[in-house]
């Protein structure tokens, strides 16, 4: 008996939506066209088209059967739409075909058949398969190559491996040359080092990626020392660092600060120059000195780093105190062991251990825990 | 049809046996209806003792079919250690060593040896009367090694002789010497405070002594608001007061007996007259409910101005712990500080100054570093004194304005005592020491320079604990 | 006995060169070369020096390596003069260094000590040997103490195990001399009770040792009939025989009940076990007895012709 798990699968079966092409017959087709063959089916309307398909090829033939080369030639010539070019060299076509003796005619004829014989797999409609798991044999009509004996090898060249290898060579040697023609070159390109003058107290850095683009590239950092800043005050040095809160480092005492706001490296640049002058006017204003403020260290972490203690370097001086020391010392133990003072306890065990023997055995006066 | 084999174990069903022709009784009323068990027949042919089971059929079948987990020969051997044992054994203090040999030369301590400079570098022993009052007030500490040696004996170090003398001039000057002891990991605070105390027992002092500030703030002991006392409500630890009591008591028992009162105390449960030995005051003190009040006259009577008192010592171990939130609660559930306990509050008056003894005193407190809380407070006040101290004050740590964890009543307490650092002992005490420790059979090297040194080094460069444990506590003796 | 004297020192300080001439073994002695330089001017060694040969009164481009004799030797450029001052003054040094080696191979020829401490420039002078155990980080401790230490140990905390057995010596000073059993005698040799408290390495060596047994049972599966496995004793060697008395110590310690808390209980339990050893008390004895016993009735499965392959 059917169960009802089975009914309910020939039900999906049913109403599952497949664009099947019916198979056309062979001479609905043009001769040695490779494509498969589209046609509308029987009993449709002309200017029907399966809204499925990209494109048609127009279907002069359509719904005819033609027995030979000259049957298809002479039915051309009846059509209307033909230009005047075309009609010349089919009526040749034909005269040709006419003047052919039969024994020809025939070969030809079976030289057609036995190319649309070959070429019937591949005209063959694809057809989706009922079990197929997200339609897993479909082609890739994309990446179709001719994969065949592409791996051979003719014994006329290096392996593939070799190539890489070369490859890899030309590479280096690329760059050796570069390295011995051209970099030289950047050597015109040297500037001498100027320090920063008194009034240059800011310090920018840009970023490059080479030409490629990349978000960071726009971004451009600011760092200056509030210390330079000759024209303010020291009060109002302080009131700048307060006012920079986590942008100032309390270690090497600088301000550091970047924008990458906008999109151009020169606009970010001005807004840095912008907020660095509304600070120091800020700084400048004596309004609130800020002076009652303690300087906020919580962000920046001071790392101390040991250094090997300066008393700690060996000196000529050093070097004879401590020979002086270690002499004493000796002369210390030489004094002990004459007079017999030095102490050694591994003897005075023995010794210890044999007159508590000649002794009575002492007693026990361990005293007891509260 | 049914299966060969049960559903759910590998057992065959009684029915299979039927085709063998063995006689097997229905069971189909027994068992349970719808359960997947297997049926575990009881013997048959035994007979059943009680009737009573013939209904609660399931009981039945199971009856000796019990998986039993036999426990390994863990058996419970005698009766288990009594309460308070296993703690007693933690704490045990052993004083002496009867395999060690006596070392000719150690000395008993005398009321000046501790203050004599020259002494320095030096052994002493303590003496029996000693070892008794010190033991009363808890000043031996079970990590210490004493129970290695004969007679316990303490080193005369430049600080202790630094400490006795700044006490001895207090004295002198009818004042109060406040001390804090800092230093590092076992570097010997605790029995500086020893040698402190045992300095005060010989000179005949009264010695007051708290041996762990740990036990009054850890919620370890009972506690109650003491009435009338608003703004802060002050709170006694009566059981730790009557034990502080009875070790006061026991170690100071001879100058009590002495000293008479100068006012009369007529709260407390046994009435206390005008020139009554203080011995008996403390003596009033029978049971824990009125231990407080005791306390609080016996505390008056000793500073009372004008009749002749002898200096007090007031020292305390472990000091970071007062000096935080304790873990008491009030009764509207607030954390106490532990400077409202009354006893915590004593002690931080005295240390900041507040009391003044009638004959002059100190108050001495040990920081700790094993197990003491960090303070930060605390840590920063005493770097402060100590750089007060040392005419330092471009180098003066100062607060950090956004850290929040600053306590002002630990800085009021600290602002203005004395600090005194446990530093690492010298060569020349570290020989004494050496050459003690193998006369005591306890070393088995000849104590050369070049000995000492190594075990110097090795004890990060003089710090007494770390040369103990590099010498008397190792595997190699 | 081999020769402590270490050649490869000597060959180092020679300055190795190609020499234009071949070398020529020759078997005569080194200062017999020297003293007969002129006598045998054919006569070379490979590693020997230029002074040994006529050779060196030549022009310096035929000592040089042939790469560079090529250059120099057709004419000589003011440069080149320079160089060859240089190279003649390196060359001196060398020549000279060489005859050092050279005097300090013969003397190992001759089995004396080339080299004083002042000459082998020892900054703080060499140490004395035998190096005494403690410089040595493996010989730190008595063998018997390291093989404990580390069966103590749980979880490889070594320096917690190294604390404990510090603890249990600590308890064996303290603890007053065993009171010694006449019918559970120690291993012979063994230092008179009152000594060992001072000595706790030892008495817990001695402890151990006394109670160490002989012989372990091996049992051959199914090899006695009937499936039951025939039990035949095995010798054991000193530190299988330490290992084994120390576990049943620990098993001992095991079921000693703890009266106490704290870090010291479990040394001081191991240690009143070892005291118990010592003066005969402890149920460890009876085991070795016990393994001893059966070693002796087993003795005969020696015989067993099955057994005498695996043995």
């Amino acid at each position: 008996m059917a169960s009802a798990a089975n009914s309910l699968r020939l039900c999906l079966r049913a109403s599952r939506k497949i664009s099947v092409r019916p198979a056309a017959s062979p001479l609905l087709r043009r001769a040695l066209t490779t494509t498969a063959a589209q046609c509308a089916r029987p009993g449709r309307k002309k200017g029907w088209k399966d809204p499925s398909d990209n494109f048609e090829f127009p279907e002069p033939y359509e719904g005819k059967a033609f027995n030979d080369l000259g049957e298809q030639l002479r039915y051309s010539l009846e059509n209307d739409e033909l230009n005047e070019a075309d009609r010349a060299a089919v009526q040749q076509a034909l005269a040709s075909w006419e003047n052919k003796p039969n024994e020809e005619k025939l070969e030809e004829q079976q030289i057609i058949k036995e190319i649309d014989k070959e070429f019937a797999p591949l005209r063959a409609p694809v057809r989706a398969r009922h079990n197929s798991f997200w339609n897993a044999e479909e082609q890739d009509t994309d990446l179709i190559t001719d994969e065949v004996g592409e791996d051979d090898f003719e014994e006329n060249d290096m392996m593939a491996m070799g190539h890489a290898k070369l490859e890899e060579h030309r590479e280096y040697r690329e760059y050796a040359r570069i390295a011995v023609w051209e970099m030289p070159l950047l050597s015109k390109f040297t500037k001498k080092f100027e320090p920063p003058k008194e009034n240059e107290v800011l310090r920018f850095r840009y970023t490059t990626y080479m030409g490629e683009f990349h978000p960071a590239d726009r971004k451009v950092v600011v760092e200056f020392a509030p210390r330079d800043l000759s024209e303010l005050t020291e009060v109002q040095q302080s009131k700048l660092c307060k006012l920079a809160g986590a942008r100032y480092n309390p270690e090497k005492q600088t301000i550091k600060m970047s924008c990458e706001k906008f999109e151009l490296p020169a606009q970010n640049k001005r807004w840095l120059g912008d907020t660095i002058a509304r600070l120091i006017t800020a700084a400048k204003d004596p309004t609130d000195t800020f002076e009652d403020i303690p300087l906020d260290t919580r962000h920046h972490k001071f790392k101390s780093i040991p250094k090997y203690p300066k008393e700690w370097y060996m000196s000529e001086q050093r070097k004879k105190e401590l020979l002086a020391q270690r002499e004493e010392s000796l002369k210390l133990d030489m004094k002990k062991r004459r007079t017999r003072e030095l102490i050694d306890g591994v003897k005075l065990i023995e010794q210890g251990v044999l007159s508590s023997v000649k002794e009575k055995e002492p007693v026990a006066v361990r005293v007891k825990a509260r | 049809m049914s299966a060969t084999n049960c559903l759910r174990c590998l057992g065959r069903p009684a029915v299979a046996g039927a085709s063998r022709g063995v006689i097997v009784p229905v069971f189909a009323p027994r068992t349970a209806p719808f359960s997947t068990t297997a049926v575990q027949n009881a013997m048959p042919g035994k007979p059943q003792k009680s009737m009573e089971h013939q209904d609660r059929s399931v009981r039945v079948y199971r009856a000796g079919k019990k998986m039993k987990i036999k426990k390994k020969g863990n058996l419970d051997r005698g009766k288990p250690p009594a309460p308070g044992e296993r703690k007693a054994f933690r704490k045990k203090i052993v004083l002496s060593n009867d395999n060690a040999l006596p070392v000719p030369w150690v000395t008993e301590m005398v009321a000046g040896s501790l203050s004599d400079r020259k002494q320095v570098g030096t052994i002493v022993s303590l003496p029996p009367v000693l070892q008794d009052q010190l033991r009363a007030t808890e000043a031996f500490q079970p990590t210490q090694t004493w129970g290695l040696f004969r007679k316990p004996s303490t080193l005369i170090r430049q600080e202790s002789v630094d400490l006795i003398g700044k006490m001895e001039k207090a004295v002198e000057n009818k004042e109060t010497a406040r001390i804090v002891l800092t230093g590092e990991k076992i570097s010997g605070k605790s029995t500086m405070l020893l040698q402190a105390q045992s300095h005060a027992y010989l000179n005949n002092w009264i010695v007051i002594h708290f041996p762990d500030a740990q036990e009054l703030i850890n919620g370890s002991t009972e506690y109650a608001p003491i009435p009338n006392t608003e703004n802060p409500t002050l709170y006694m630890q009566q059981n730790y007061c009557l034990k502080l009591l009875q070790s006061i008591k026991k170690a100071n028992e001879k100058i009590f007996a002495k000293l008479l009162s100068v006012s009369s105390h007529s709260e407390l449960p046994q009435n206390i007259t005008v020139n009554q030995p203080l011995l008996s005051l403390i003596n009033a003190a029978k049971e824990a409910e009125g231990a407080w009040p005791v306390f609080q006259a016996l505390w008056s009577e000793l500073n009372a101005q004008g009749a002749n008192r002898p200096p007090i010592l007031l020292s305390m171990d472990n000091l970071p712990h007062i000096m935080k939130i304790s873990e008491y609660r009030s009764a509207s559930f607030d954390k106490i500080h532990a400077h409202d306990l009354a006893l915590v509050k004593l002690f931080t008056d005295a240390l900041g100054g507040n009391a003044r003894f009638p004959s002059g005193g100190a108050v001495i407190a040990a920081t700790n570093r094993n197990n003491g809380p960090r303070i930060p407070s605390m840590e920063l006040a005493l770097k402060q004194r100590l750089a007060v101290q040392n005419g330092d004050s471009e180098g003066m740590p100062v607060k950090d304005p956004y850290f929040k964890g600053y306590d002002e009543r630990v800085e009021k307490v600290l602002k203005t005592v004395e600090v005194m650092e446990v530093n690492r002992i010298g060569k020349k005490e570290a020989r004494g020491l050496m050459e003690y420790w193998a006369a005591s059979g306890l070393l088995r090297t000849t104590v050369d320079e070049q000995a000492v040194s190594e075990k110097w080094t090795l004890g990060g460069g003089g710090v007494l604990g770390e040369m103990e444990r590099a010498a008397l506590l190792t595997m190699k003796i | 006995m081999p020769p402590r004297l270490n050649l490869t020192s000597a060959f180092r300080a020679l300055s190795l060169r190609a020499s234009t001439t071949p070398a020529a073994g020759t078997s005569q002695p080194l200062f017999l070369q020297q003293s007969q330089k002129v006598a045998a001017p054919a006569a070379r060694r490979f590693y020997s020096g230029d002074n040994l040969t006529p050779d060196s009164q030549l022009p310096q481009s035929e000592q040089l390596p042939p790469s560079s004799s090529s250059s120099s030797s057709s004419s000589l450029s003011p440069e080149q003069f320079d160089n060859a001052a240089q190279q003649s003054v390196r060359q001196q040094q060398q020549r000279q260094d060489n005859v050092n080696a050279l005097n300090r191979l013969e003397m190992v020829a001759y089995g004396l000590n080339p080299f004083d401490a002042k000459e082998e420039g020892h900054k703080y002078g060499l140490p004395s040997l035998p190096l005494p155990s403690e410089l040595h980080k493996d010989h730190r401790y008595d063998d018997v103490m390291g093989q404990i230490t580390r069966l103590l140990m749980k979880d490889g905390k070594l320096s917690k195990a190294q604390r404990d057995m510090a603890m249990i010596l600590n308890y064996l000073r303290t603890s007053p001399p065993p009171k010694l059993n006449p019918l559970r005698p120690l291993i012979p040799g063994s230092p008179a009770p009152h000594f060992l408290p001072l000595d706790p390495v030892t008495y817990l060596r001695v402890a151990i040792d006394s109670v160490a047994p002989l012989v372990k049972i091996r049992g051959f599966r199914g090899m006695a009939g009937g499936g039951r496995s025939l039990e035949v004793p095995a010798p054991l060697a000193a530190r299988q025989r330490r290992r084994t008395a120390f576990m049943w110590i620990l098993d001992a310690v095991q079921k000693r009940k703890s009266k106490g808390s704290g870090r010291k209980m479990f040394p001081t339990r191991v240690a009143e076990e070892i005291v118990a050893v010592v003066e005969g008390r402890s149920n460890v004895w009876e085991k070795r007895a016990q393994v001893h016993k059966l070693g002796t009735a087993a003795r005969a499965n020696l015989m067993n012709p099955q057994i005498k392959n695996f043995l």
